[in-house]
């Protein structure tokens, strides 16, 4: 009974811990992430995950086509193996910036409930919204998304 | 007396319990780990006289492992 009230607890503190709207990103995880001053989107992906195979094209080319002085989106590889995210990375042909967080670092304080996901954090340094699981047509929920946090686009998707 | 060895075995085979986030499910979602991925036509074949016998299908899991995805 113990080892379960410890593990509820565990899994209680992990989920309080995760980063929600409106949690400020703590510097390190922000400066690794880019920064404060423009809009970050994070997007967390593995080459186990099915969904993101799906996704990241779409994403992939969206990011050519965002002012990266107002916004920077970055992936965040979760792969136990940072050599087997770079081989998934470069069979989809990602040309944005992709972080490997092996030791989950970055991933933990995030605490996303499923993979893929796609954090907003805003130039404060501010988690404004989050996207978890896979979706339809991203590039577009994403531009929506942007265009909710001030950005104006400049492509309206594919 | 009688009630410490239960409860101790008890906590023994919980000790083997984690949770696993969705971000640590790369082994969970190897192919492996599916029901009959290594034996797809003996599972099928096993699923067919199965469902035929239940009269009924469904239920069998999804495709692909414990991504967490939607």
């Amino acid at each position: 009974m113990f080892r379960i009230i410890l593990t509820s607890l565990l899994f209680a503190a992990t989920l309080m811990a995760a980063y929600k709207d409106g949690s400020a990103v703590d510097e390190p995880v922000l400066e690794a992430l880019g920064g404060k001053g423009r809009i970050i989107v994070v997007d967390f992906f593995a080459s186990w995950c099915h969904s993101c195979k799906e996704e990241l094209p779409l994403v992939n080319t969206l990011a050519g086509h965002l002012n990266p002085a107002q916004v920077r989106l970055v992936g965040v590889n979760v792969d136990n193996k940072p050599e087997k995210g770079a081989e998934f990375v470069r069979e989809l042909g990602v040309k944005f910036d992709v972080i490997y967080d092996p030791q989950k670092k970055i991933v933990g304080k995030f605490g996303p409930i499923g993979m893929p996901a796609i954090y907003y954090i805003n130039a404060e340094g501010v988690v404004v919204k989050r996207r978890i699981g896979a979706l339809n047509n991203i590039d577009r929920i994403i531009l929506q998304d942007l265009a909710e946090l001030g950005y104006e686009p400049k492509w309206s998707g594919q | 007396m009688r009630i410490i060895a239960p409860v101790c075995f008890t906590l023994l085979l919980l000790s083997g319990c984690a949770v696993v986030q969705p971000w640590e499910r790369e082994i969970l979602a190897e192919a492996a780990m599916m029901p009959g991925s290594t034996a797809p036509l003996e599972h099928g074949f096993m699923g067919h006289i199965y469902f035929s016998k239940e009269g009924a299908r469904g239920g069998e899991g999804v495709a692909a492992g414990g991504c967490g995805c939607n």
